[in-house]
């Protein structure tokens, strides 16, 4: 029940943001715009406040809406230190794509994650993070047309 | 119409689209037999490798990839009780009491028939009932299709799980993320705040992939890696035609309350199983084996399950709105694929229409042909453990968001959304009506602002016709009727 009071308190507080800073912040409305109901903010505002009174439902009426125990209980330090990895590992292929190219940083993560997710065979890992992205890289570029970003690899089209 | 129907087949019956409906059930049943993959994640993932193809070969793979995933979620339902879909939940009750009397093979089979009866049942509705609500549907102007949109966002609540307050919040923000971008009227900005890669939103391809895709893998990583259990052996014989004789009256009713709740927008194949289910259970003569391993109840469950794939393409094809999650993702691929389903692409382009149809139908012999003799290794594959499969399902989201616009900004967008979810599941707010939202609300959106701009500012225009009025009714009604059966706990799709 206090799960879904505060979840309903973020929602609230998350819509009253909305209503009172990202939208007259974020929305240009053109003087010009004579009814009130066709100006670019009145969609926005509208969805806001639904969504403030869902917050709201939620914050007064918690039972109704109360959320299921989690029936598998996990050491939250753990939990955190794999989160962090794998949000490591995905970000860090976004960032080093422009310098390296999509398909060294993905053959790292399948590795990295594969090994992080309790595979332990060495050959089996080091086959499938290397075949996997090079086979989604040649039916990208030769077969659908879309030029992966090689990096490293760029030699290849020479 | 000859020369159309002439047209349909010069476009469908190539090489390339023949066996792309047949890899798309594989693809469909394999990714449906893998409890944590779902079909909507399937589609989301297959989506990408449609981008080149012709948009009858691309929709064809995506339609199959429903279709097989609708009967794959039955295959873990039979043999290890964990239903690869929510719809599958129906035949857990009787397919695995079953396989623990060692007759899982009969019981495959009779999810098979009962699937592929069902299906080509609702494939036919969708022939017959499509055009003739397109025709209709000629005459809507943009108040009718506020109204109607309006009613189709009914959707929301039967896609809202077990909790609607928090499928409506769910729904406003998809509905928000819908709103960035430049105004559809005065061209002005959206929640931009600089970044110019937002001028055309948010793209569909990585919102769909963040949400669907991404936070079943972050959840595995973050308790830590437990792989499935094995399936079990799928002892005994098979179901012959006695069987299904036995069984027919269940799937006959099964299919048609399929066809009628799969029309409807929102209700999805989990109730139609539970219905069918109960009304074959309520008229057997075997009603006390329910429940204890009937091979009637499998046969009802699937039937009711599968009835719904090709009626829940009805609104799709015919008003340009989705009847369930699968169909709003595959209402995307139309899209990209420059089309808008809807009456006037009936008008326009009859001949992919009907090269649809034959796709469709040719997937319900196709579904016959992967499950009578692929079953053993689509069992085999969804045993591969998670371990490996996880890593690579992570390398195809990269790779197909990636390949949308060759733009990175949309690869942040997708692990951006792919958060978003991740707490979205920790807080048990249900995805589907995000995303559902999220489609629908520029075209709630901009058919509400081109009604006032006619009427110049008054909202009587949203009245004006009997066909407005029966959409609100509609609305009204369907409102009505799906907060009721969430009351009869009757299990809504997902």
């Amino acid at each position: 029940m206090r799960e879904s009071r505060l979840i309903g308190v973020a929602i609230a507080a998350l819509g009253l943001l909305a209503l009172f800073f990202l939208i007259p912040a974020g929305i240009v409305t053109p003087s010009s715009v004579k009814s009130l109901v066709l100006a670019p903010d009145f969609w926005p505002n509208i969805i806001a406040s639904v969504f403030v009174l869902t917050g709201i439902t939620l914050l007064i009426a918690p039972a109704a809406c109360e959320p299921q125990p989690s029936s598998k209980p996990t050491d939250p330090i753990a939990r955190i230190i794999r989160l962090m990895l794998l949000f490591g590992a995905l970000f860090g292929v976004y960032l080093a794509t422009p310098r390296l190219g999509l398909v060294v940083p993905t053959m790292l993560m399948v590795l990295g994650l594969s090994w992080l997710a309790g595979e332990r065979r060495w050959k089996l890992l080091i086959i499938l993070s290397v075949a996997s992205p090079i086979a989604l890289t040649a039916f990208f570029t030769y077969i659908a047309n879309v030029p992966i970003p090689l990096g490293v690899f760029e030699f290849i089209y020479g | 119409m000859y020369e159309n129907l002439i047209q349909a087949a010069g476009l469908f019956f190539t090489f390339q689209n023949i066996l792309i409906v047949l890899v798309g059930v594989l693809i469909g049943a394999v990714v449906g037999a893998i409890p944590g993959m779902s079909t909507p994640m399937g589609v989301a993932l297959a989506l990408p490798f449609t981008f080149t193809m012709e948009p009858v070969t691309g929709i064809l793979l995506l339609l199959g990839v429903y279709k097989g995933g609708l009967y794959g979620g039955s295959i873990t339902a039979i043999l290890i009780k964990a239903p690869g879909t929510p719809a599958a939940s129906c035949t857990v009750l009787d397919g695995y009491p079953l396989t623990q009397k060692g007759q899982a093979r009969k019981a495959l089979d009779m999810a098979l028939y009962a699937s592929c009866f069902a299906d080509f049942v609702s494939n036919m509705s969708l022939i017959l009932l499509a055009g003739m609500l397109a025709s209709l549907a000629l005459k809507f102007g943009p108040p009718e299709f506020f109204t109607l949109i309006l009613f189709s966002l009914t959707i929301i609540a039967g896609v809202s799980g077990d909790n609607l307050i928090k499928g409506t919040a769910s729904a406003c923000l998809g509905l928000m993320f819908a709103v960035i971008g430049l105004d559809m009227v005065y061209g002005t900005n959206r929640f931009l705040f600089g970044n110019w890669n937002l001028m055309g939103g948010l793209s569909f391809i990585p919102v769909l992939i963040g949400l669907f895709a991404l936070p079943e893998i972050i959840r595995f990583f973050a308790n830590g890696a437990v792989d499935r259990v094995k399936s079990a052996a799928m002892r005994g014989g098979g179901a012959g035609l006695a069987d299904f004789k036995r069984c027919f009256k269940s799937i006959l009713r099964g299919s048609l309350i399929g066809v009628g709740l799969g029309a409807i927008p929102g209700i999805g194949g989990a109730p139609s199983a539970f219905l069918s289910y109960s009304e074959a259970r309520r008229t057997s003569k075997n009603r006390d084996n329910f429940g204890k391993g009937e091979l009637e109840g499998v046969a009802a469950a699937e039937a009711g399950n599968n009835g719904v794939a090709g009626a829940t393409m009805i609104p799709l094809l015919a008003l340009g709105v989705p009847g369930d999650v699968i169909t709003a993702v595959i209402l995307g691929a139309f899209m990209i694929h420059g089309l808008r389903p809807g009456p006037l692409l009936f008008v326009e382009n009859i001949s992919l229409i009907y090269a649809l149809f034959i796709g469709i139908m040719l997937s319900s012999l196709y579904l016959f042909i992967v499950g009578k003799f692929t079953i053993r290794l689509i069992s085999r594959i969804a045993e591969v453990p998670n371990r490996i499969l996880y890593p690579i399902v992570l390398l195809l989201c990269l790779f197909g968001t990636f390949a949308i616009n060759n733009n990175l900004f949309d690869v942040l967008v997708m692990l951006l959304m792919g958060c978003v979810g991740y707490v979205m599941m920790l807080s048990r707010f249900p995805a589907p009506p995000f995303l559902i939202a999220f489609i629908l609300g520029p075209l709630l959106e901009d058919n509400f602002r081109q009604s006032l701009i006619l009427s110049d500012g008054g909202m009587g225009i949203l009245f004006r016709s009997p066909i407005c009025i029966m959409f609100w009714t509609l609305t009204l009604l369907s409102a009505v009727f799906l907060v009721k059966s969430r009351r009869k706990n009757i299990p809504l799709s997902t």
